[in-house]
């Protein structure tokens, strides 16, 4: 048990990491395909739409194996930790744009009025007036989506990434014994549900908006 | 005019949503076609760097694609997702009947079943699905010898699901019972009844019918899950796709109908949750 403990923590630097940079990509494109589905503009509304069907539709194995095999056929050597961030970026892209519309529907319509009516432009009524409301609104279901991502990024176990799940079983298998593995990675994921839990929760009544 | 009438609508696209801009002048349907043009040639420029990637590598080359004309692949293929279906429907049964007590328990008046089932519930959320799924499919071997490979892979991932998600539905379930008004309770005591048989008799048929867009829901996000079955090698849809790929050497293929095949049956549960929600919401 104790001669594993340091393969165990590279796991977990590596599932921390896979969220992190999962996230990252993932908020880039659910921001930009939120922005898609709000527009006026039909081809990119159908465009969005179809992204988040695609996405949220998908079992993320699935999208692990296909960026697996997908991205050298794209010419894209490498490895896979990155592969696994991809899918898991372009997975959690489809739930952020929904969770962002629905904060931008949570915007009262008199605010878009009143933003219009002082002559904003779109783009301005989103930058100024919608979005940091709606980004407030986002962060309950934001950090949901963050305590459910850390355990499924577990997923990328099967394309050879060791992550913390892996390196339990990997070192569970090899000692023959897989019961104090497994609870020890159980006590992890409990501290760590309460731990993102409880800070969620804080920040969302800190950035409350009151109405 | 017609094109950029067709191209634009200013209405959100669910009625009651958040309307951002008015009906345009003519300068601002120049502004917003010529934007339109760029962005969608941008999209399209991606799309079609990725098609010319993929056939530079000879991906749509129909040897490659050869297979799926035979109805013994589809039929391979499709044995698989009746072997998802079936773990899927037994997890979702056993889970929706777990989490309704679990909700029960912990909304009703006896402390102790309260305590167990926070404990239960909070307990199993936390957990990764896939160590739980490996890790019964290794123990089970211990506990009950003797049996064949995907006996143990099907029992795995049933109690695994089974386990997570019991805990889920508990939870949206226990939202649906909070959200009936407490005069029902009251009410159903005021006629005689117990707290415990109001709360069963009453609060929870008005629970479930309200819950109900979210454990539809919740059903894809576990149909959805079974395909963490690969892990344990079950005989599911992607295992088999894996298969098929390996045989013909067209892994990205296989894979890609085989995900159309899970994406088509999800997508018609979300559908089926959408409805119901619109629905409740008028």
């Amino acid at each position: 048990m104790f001669d594993n403990l340091p393969a165990l923590w590279h796991g977990l630097v590596k599932t921390i990491g896979l969220t992190f940079f999962g996230f990252l990509i993932g908020s880039v494109i659910g921001s930009v395909i939120a922005i898609f589905r709000v527009s006026p503009i039909r081809p990119l509304r159908a465009f969005g739409a179809l992204y988040v069907g695609l996405m949220i539709n998908s079992p993320l194995v699935f999208l692990m194996f296909v960026a697996f095999y997908g991205t050298p056929k794209l010419g894209l050597l490498i490895n896979e930790f990155r592969t696994a961030a991809i899918a898991i970026g372009l997975y959690l892209g489809g739930y952020i744009a929904e969770t962002l519309r629905a904060g931008i529907s949570t915007v009262s319509n008199g605010q878009a009025e009143a933003a219009r009516s002082i002559g904003l432009t779109f783009g301005q009524t989103l930058r100024h007036v919608v979005i940091p409301q709606a980004t407030r609104s986002s962060v309950g279901p934001l950090a949901v989506l963050l305590n459910a991502t850390y355990r499924n990024v577990a997923a990328a176990g099967i394309i050879g990434v060791i992550e913390f799940v892996k390196a339990g079983k990997t070192a569970g298998e090899t000692t023959a014994r897989v019961l104090p593995f497994f609870v020890v990675q159980f006590a992890v994921f409990i501290v760590l549900g309460l731990a993102t839990g409880f800070a969620a929760q804080r920040l969302d009544q800190r950035v409350a908006v009151k109405r | 005019m017609s094109v950029s009438s067709w191209l634009i609508d200013v209405k959100p696209s669910r009625a009651g949503e958040l309307q951002l801009v008015e009906e345009l002048g003519p300068r601002g349907r120049r502004r917003a076609l010529f934007s339109t043009l760029l962005a969608t040639a941008a999209l399209a420029a991606a799309v079609v760097w990725i098609i010319r990637r993929f056939q530079a590598k000879g991906q749509f080359a129909g040897a490659l694609w050869a297979p799926f004309k035979q109805w013994a692949i589809w039929k391979f293929l499709l044995i698989g997702l009746g072997n998802t279906l079936k773990a899927a429907g037994l997890a979702l049964f056993l889970s929706v009947a777990i989490g309704v007590a679990m909700a029960v328990w912990r909304s009703g008046p006896n402390r102790s079943a309260r305590a167990l089932s926070s404990i239960y519930v909070e307990g199993f959320r936390a957990c990764a699905l896939v160590l739980l799924i490996t890790f019964l499919f290794f123990q089970m071997s211990r506990w009950f010898p003797g049996w064949r490979l995907q006996r143990y892979a099907f029992v795995a991932l049933v109690i695994g699901l089974t386990l997570y998600y019991s805990t889920v539905f508990a939870e949206v379930i226990r939202s649906g019972i909070r959200s009936v008004a407490k005069g029902q309770t009251e009410a159903g005591m005021s006629i005689g009844l117990t707290e415990g048989r109001s709360l069963r008799l009453i609060v929870l048929p008005q629970a479930i019918r309200r819950a109900l867009p979210n454990v539809v829901a919740q059903a894809a996000s576990l149909l959805k899950d079974t395909s963490l079955g690969v892990f344990v090698t079950y005989d599911e849809l992607l295992n088999r796709a894996d298969q098929v790929g390996g045989f013909g050497d067209n892994k990205l293929q296989s894979f890609v109908v085989a995900g159309a095949m899970y994406i088509a049956v999800i997508a018609v549960l979300t559908t089926i949750a959408n409805r119901l929600k619109n629905r409740q919401g008028n």
